[in-house]
């Protein structure tokens, strides 16, 4: 999923959900649970989550898409 | 000083609002012996306050204590929410009011503007007769004299209902970019026969850039007297001791969160607490207190998210609860058994 932590208006969101054909479920307004719950310093910071619910990862900044499957892949076994 | 001129002074608002009620101009004596405790009082009065703007509601409860000053009077006000939370972040205050003249705006508190703003309009709730006059826009937000048209009437109980109406067409707040434009304006009062000020409403509606009326935003104030009346000089010189105990440590409390701030606020606390348990101001001890503690608990935290973060690996992911684009609210919880990838992004 993704949630958008910068306060960015719908509109604005489903622009970038169109233009980029986003399929992942978009949350909204989600500043106060990035930066208190989850300790962002930048965006985007993606986390991952293993099926037991426990934080198996995090990566901040930009990163390829290989860079990604790595991190889930890992979040995976 | 004759009664007349006497009348005139405790006219001024600020003590019209607070005192009128119990010291009634005509029951003071006309040769007042100690001219300088007449116009100073040591008084209380707790207000009721409803603020809204938009959809947002505020509510809370301020208690004044009046103290006399070097000059004039020091308002010390502590606040209340219903929902524990104090408008503006702390629970104590205070301003000062020079003689009977303006509170003095380089000794305002920042950081509770709903407070302010409550305190200042009933300081400033202006009480002139019939006809055109001016309203203080503070209630509503707004730092300026607003042109009003007043009526006036006198119900049943003897009480004073002055209305003031926005004079005039719209008023341009700001242009530019942002323009706010002010369309609708309604002060109304209501004082005691002796003058006092018993409960005030003020509503304005804004328009912005060029809308006429759609998306508008109104904004009101409601305050109401729920009590007031004089106090002993006892409890005034509690007030004031127990206010300048805890005036620094709110002031480290607020300026810095670093962990050594902190500690330092807590010491200066320790030392004197006990003195202030009980007493008038004894709830907000109890307060600063409980401030302290989760203060202490934030500040010990790693200032830099990354580290933070890094303690949260291999442990259970915090639930939240958040809007979908759709409208729908999600739970992280909804996706229990399955392996997620959780992306925070944002245009800047």
């Amino acid at each position: 999923m993704a949630i958008n932590a910068d306060n960015d208006g719908r509109t604005r969101i489903r622009e970038f959900v169109q233009e980029n054909q986003l399929q992942q479920r978009m949350l909204i307004r989600g500043d106060g649970v990035g930066f208190q719950q989850y300790h962002l310093k930048r965006l985007p910071t993606v986390y991952f989550i293993d099926r037991k619910g426990n934080v198996v990862g995090r990566e901040a900044g930009y990163q390829s898409y290989e860079q990604l499957e790595k991190s889930l892949q890992k979040a995976l076994k | 000083m004759t009664i007349d001129r006497l009348k005139t002074h405790l006219g001024s608002v600020l003590l019209a609002s607070l005192m009128l009620s119990l010291l009634q101009p005509t029951s003071l004596p006309a040769q007042a012996g100690n001219d300088e405790e007449e116009q100073n009082p040591s008084a209380k009065a707790v207000w009721k306050v409803e603020r809204t703007r938009g959809e947002e509601v505020l509510e809370f409860e301020v208690t004044i204590f009046q103290i006399p000053a070097p000059g004039g009077n020091r308002w010390v006000w502590r606040a209340t929410a219903s929902n524990g939370t104090y408008p503006g972040g702390f629970p104590i205050g205070s301003m000062m009011i020079r003689g009977s003249g303006k509170p003095r705006p380089e000794l305002f508190d920042p950081l509770s503007p709903a407070v302010m703003e409550m305190l200042l309009s009933v300081h400033g709730a202006g009480s002139e007769g019939a006809g055109l006059g001016w309203a203080d826009g503070t209630p509503v937000g707004l730092r300026r004299q607003i042109s009003v048209e007043r009526t006036e009437a006198i119900d049943d109980d003897g009480q004073l209902i002055l209305t003031g109406l926005l004079a005039g067409g719209q008023i341009q707040i700001r242009g530019g970019a942002r323009a706010l434009r002010l369309s609708a304006f309604k002060e109304t009062l209501y004082l005691s026969g002796g003058g006092s000020l018993k409960r005030a409403e003020w509503a304005a509606t804004l328009l912005r850039g060029d809308e006429e009326n759609a998306t508008s935003e109104e904004r009101t104030l409601r305050v109401e007297r729920l009590e007031a009346g004089l106090i002993e000089e006892e409890e005034s010189q509690q007030v004031e001791e127990a206010y300048e105990f805890l005036a620094p440590v709110v002031r480290v409390l607020r300026k810095g969160m670093s962990l050594a701030a902190v500690e330092m606020a807590e010491k200066m606390f320790e030392k004197g607490q006990k003195d202030h348990k009980k007493g008038p101001l004894a709830e907000v001890v109890e307060e600063v207190a409980s401030l302290l503690k989760s203060s202490k608990k934030i500040a010990s935290q790693p200032l830099d998210p990354d580290v933070r973060a890094k303690k949260m690996m291999g442990k259970p992911a915090p639930d939240f609860s958040l809007e979908g684009l759709d409208g729908k609210m999600v739970n992280l919880s909804d996706f229990q058994g399955k392996t997620l990838m959780v992306a925070f992004w944002g245009y800047s």
